[in-house]
């Protein structure tokens, strides 16, 4: 399948740094704070192991269905209904998805930064630059995060440096206390949104133009994502203290806004929030992609540029739509861990599974 | 108000898009892109109208909610700080 | 001496012999003088500065001269031409007789005409072509083809000093708006013979001589044969400066950066040369085109490689920084007065807020004012006698801010804003990218305006997204930021010494060879 749009394995691995650290920088830490409570980072710390199992998963499907997409593997493995019924649910979880994330932008400009701006323009404004890259397309979306990367590693560092010296190791004990139950819970979390979140990747599998190196790229990716973002738990909880960084909305904004350097240096939070728009900007136009290729894929389309006002639209009313308020919004926390593995992991084990009853080794295929 | 807002949007969205699809000849496209905009549009105007659309994530709880009792059971999984 | 040599051009345009559509096929010369003469005089219409001078060769042949007073130089043809056409008779006369047409004209062309070029035409549109660009058009009575000599002569500006690029330590010599000049420039500076000239003729009325230079073996054929093709579909009626082209043969419509490079310095052409670029030169103007320009080529300075290493780093940072500057402080003005006033010390913070006490318009509006205000003055100070000129623009800019300041209308603060971002926006060394920047100032101060820094961190993803979609001439235009190439990063943002920078550029080049000598061999060590 000849594919004119072509990205190298370095921007896929930067695509799925962008991905893991996403919206978890700025949402993740609440989650497994609540459930793990002052070992959340032992929970981070798991999650990266499991998330390494889940990319060696997703990387071994990848290079299985070597030059197809995600849908249309699952189409050829399980046949035209069911692979056809397993595309809708992955559309459906991939434009929800975008939704939320729009919605989290919302949520967060609303409540922290500009309380009196109304949450429709902001996410339209938001839906309009992603639909913008979206419309330019895959190469677009690659080439911008690299060419905006070494400003978040620039940001990162300057934000870790500098909440080094405010580490309270006490806020860590005792280690364990409760056990090992609440620690796998938070793992569920630390596991789902950073790394089973990276099923999107599947689509974009097909466009990588050395495909050998995927896995190599994907781990690389993935693996710098989750510790950045295992960094940042640790870093809640050391510095705010369990109760802090579970009660938090957006526990890695209260760490920016104590960063205090001198005089001056102070309330310089914007950096974060410049951190966080990027990661989810890059990560919401890479889920909107996906939705459209997906799209395209589904109804046999010719080109999906034509799509993209239209689902526009759509994802705006959605977001809207998806929660009333905050709160309710909060309570997705509970489940939608499972909602991506299902998804992500659960799916890719169906495939492969079935592909290998049905036709043999786990090795590459070509055609078929 | 609002809905002026909204309509125009559409409208405007369809002057872009159609001509070229139309003279493409691209009659599946052209389809779905009136669904997913009629779609689009009959949300935003029902969410501006109060017209107490069903939520989807309301539907996916009730999907997943329940995988989430089962995985916690089974595992034995449990929170520190309760919601 | 070099040749000029077309490539092909669609015959449907190569009509009549007025240029008139109307007539398919290019007319023919007559063999008789006269009516050769008459429909000279036809075409164009008896204009007075075209001079038809009858003479008599030797052998009792019939002809004339033609040529344009003013563009043919007269000195060239009444010594080389005249003198000699008419002189020789007296040895010769007796080997003479009887001779056919095809002798004397090969007579004419080895021992008579004694000027450099020499072309036969056979069609109306050529004659008239080599008239109007200053040769002189021999006929002569019973031959169907004509003779032009060069005689190319008319006043020049010769080459004189750059006014809108000039530099501290380099040459100063600018090209001028005769082409023939403009390439001698260049080939003084490079003097391979890999260094290829063509030239075609571009514009239906003007016939502008329009050509391209390149490195053969280093410029990438595929672009160059890209080039061609552009240039070829220009169909136009006129092309009067390197602007038309530009126009013409660039990438996309839709962006306000600029993706093609002009310059009016032969050693900043000839660098770009060097590297594998194509430098296109439009006759009429000293502005030489150079293609494919990425968004790097436009902040280089041609200075950066005249001074030492370090300084030139710095200045580059300098510039990006200038960039950043221009662009963003007035909308980060707006946004963080409007939506963030948090961010700031509080002592800023205070003197601020006093100092926009009593202003009626809120900083939005203020910057808008303020910056509508500064480039009307600038493209007024443009166009001003140059007694006045520079003299409005910046100090009209401070006095009418000082007044508005005292009179309540805008903030002390705006005026230090506005100005800095103006000055900034001169780092530029390329004029059209700063234009560019001009241009999205306004819609980011929009978007801080109303989002406050989301705004501004979105425009700038915007932005972004755009400038990665460009492409010129099928060279990402972000190259080499993104798609990342380490190895360029050598002269993107820094300038590396030369002797560190060894290879040439790999997507502009067609093999990506090396420039020199790896640095081992080449750097400079001090004597033990």
């Amino acid at each position: 399948m000849k594919n004119l749009v072509l990205i190298n394995g370095r921007q896929f691995a930067l695509l799925a740094i962008y991905i893991t650290i996403g919206d978890t920088i700025l949402i993740l830490p609440a989650v497994p704070a609540q459930a793990a409570g002052r070992d959340a980072w032992i929970s981070a710390l798991l999650g990266i192991v499991f998330g390494i199992g889940v990319v060696l998963l997703y990387s071994t499907v990848g290079k299985r269905n070597a030059g197809r997409t995600f849908v249309d593997y699952a189409e050829t493995v399980l046949g035209r209904w069911l692979g056809g019924a397993v595309a809708c649910a992955f559309l459906g979880y991939i434009f929800l998805s975008s939704a939320a994330h729009v919605r989290e932008i919302g949520d967060f400009m609303t409540t922290q930064m500009m309380p009196e701006t109304p949450i429709h323009a902001i996410h339209i404004f938001y839906a309009a630059v992603v639909l913008l890259a979206v419309y330019l397309g895959l190469e677009c979306i690659a080439r911008t995060s690299e060419f905006f990367f070494p400003v978040l590693i620039l940001f990162l560092i300057v934000f870790v440096l500098f909440l080094v010296p405010s580490i309270e190791t006490s806020n860590l004990l005792p280690v364990m206390e409760n056990g090992l139950g609440p620690v796998m819970q938070g793992a569920v979390s630390t596991t789902a949104y950073p790394f089973a979140e990276l099923s999107v990747l599947l689509m974009v599998i097909p466009h990588v133009k050395n495909s050998g190196a995927i896995r190599g790229s994907f781990l690389k990716g993935a693996l710098f994502g989750g510790v950045v973002i295992a960094l940042i738990i640790f870093l809640s909880i050391s510095i705010l203290g369990q109760d802090l960084a579970a009660r938090n909305m957006y526990p890695s904004y209260a760490l920016a806004k104590k960063i205090d350097v001198g005089q001056f240096l102070q309330r310089i939070e914007v950096i974060l929030a410049f951190m966080w728009l990027l990661t989810s900007f890059i990560k919401t136009s890479l889920y909107f992609y996906v939705f459209h290729m997906t799209l395209a894929h589904l109804f046999r389309l010719q080109q999906y540029r034509s799509m993209v006002l239209p689902s526009g639209v759509l994802l705006v009313a959605m977001s809207v739509l998806i929660s009333p308020n905050i709160n309710h919004f909060q309570q997705m926390n509970d489940y939608w861990p499972y909602m991506d593995l299902t998804l992500g992991v659960g799916t890719s084990l169906l495939l492969l599974a079935v592909g290998f009853i049905r036709g043999g080794s786990l090795s590459p295929k070509q055609g078929t | 108000m609002a809905i002026v807002g909204i309509a125009a949007i559409a409208a405007c969205i369809c002057v872009l898009e159609v001509p070229r699809m139309w003279r493409s000849r691209q009659w599946k496209e052209l389809g779905l892109f009136g669904f997913l905009l009629a779609l689009g549009t009959g949300i935003s105007v029902g969410i501006d109208l109060d017209a107490g659309l069903p939520n989807p994530m309301d539907w996916l709880a009730a999907i997943f909610r329940p995988i989430e009792n089962l995985a916690e059971t089974t595992f034995g999984l449990r929170r520190v700080n309760e919601g | 001496m070099s040749r000029m040599r077309s490539w092909k051009r669609s015959s449907a345009r190569q009509a009549g012999l007025d240029g008139n559509d109307a007539e398919e096929t290019p007319r023919p010369l007559s063999a008789s003088l006269e009516d050769n003469l008459d429909t000279i005089r036809e075409v164009l219409g008896g204009s007075d500065d075209i001079v038809i001078r009858p003479i008599r060769l030797s052998g009792g042949v019939a002809a004339a001269i033609v040529f344009t007073e003013g563009l043919a130089n007269e000195q060239l043809i009444a010594g080389f031409i005249l003198d000699r056409a008419m002189s020789d008779d007296a040895d010769q006369e007796h080997e003479r007789t009887g001779r056919g047409a095809q002798e004397v004209v090969s007579e004419l062309e080895r021992h008579i005409l004694a000027v450099g070029e020499l072309e036969f035409l056979h069609v109306f549109k050529s004659l008239f072509h080599a008239l109007l660009s200053g040769n002189t058009i021999v006929l002569m009575d019973g031959l169907d083809h004509a003779i032009a000599a060069g005689t190319k002569g008319w006043k020049d500006r010769g080459v004189s000093e750059t006014s809108t690029e000039s530099v501290i330590r380099g040459p100063r010599e600018a090209f001028s708006e005769t082409i023939r000049t403009n390439t001698a420039l260049i080939r003084r500076r490079i003097k391979s013979p890999r260094l290829r000239l063509e030239t075609s003729r571009i514009g239906r009325e003007t016939q502008t001589d329009v050509s391209i230079m390149y490195m053969q073996g280093i410029a990438s054929d595929k672009i160059v044969e890209e080039v061609r093709k552009r240039l070829d579909n220009i169909d136009i009626d006129g092309i009067l400066e390197s602007g038309y082209i530009e126009e013409l043969i660039q990438d996309e419509t839709y962006t306000p950066f600029p993706t093609v490079y002009n310059s009016e310095r032969p050693d900043v052409i000839a660098a770009e040369l060097l590297e594998g670029k194509i430098a296109i030169l439009v006759d009429g103007t000293p502005f030489v085109l150079i293609v494919p320009a990425v968004f790097v080529s436009f902040l280089h300075a041609a200075e950066d490689y005249y001074h030492r290493a370090d300084i030139s780093t710095l200045i580059r940072l300098l510039r990006y920084v200038g960039i950043l500057i221009a662009l963003y402080f007035p909308s980060l003005y707006v946004a963080i007065t409007t939506f963030h006033q948090e961010m700031l010390p509080t002592q800023l913070l205070i003197s601020l807020a006093a100092q926009r006490e009593g202003i009626p318009f809120p900083a939005f509006i203020e910057a808008i004012m303020m910056e509508a205000a500064f480039e009307i003055l600038r493209e007024a100070g443009l166009r001003m006698p140059r007694t006045i000129g520079p003299a409005v623009s910046i100090v009209g800019t401070l006095v009418i801010g000082q007044a508005a300041v005292e009179a309540g209308i805008i903030s002390a603060a705006m005026v230090i804003v506005v100005s800095t971002t103006a000055i900034s926006s001169f780092v530029f060394p390329a004029y059209s990218m700063a234009n560019a920047i001009r241009m999205l100032r306004f819609p980011l101060m929009g978007l801080a305006a109303s989002f406050g820094l989301f705004g501004i961190i979105l425009g700038s993803f915007a932005i972004v997204l755009h400038l990665t979609s460009l492409r010129t001439f099928g060279v990402p235009y972000l190259t080499p930021f993104a798609p990342m190439n380490l190895g360029e990063q050598k002269d993107a943002i820094f300038r590396l010494p030369h002797w560190m920078m060894t290879r040439r550029p790999s997507l502009l080049t067609g093999s990506g060879g090396k420039r020199q000598q790896p640095a081992k061999a080449a750097k400079p060590k001090p004597d033990k």
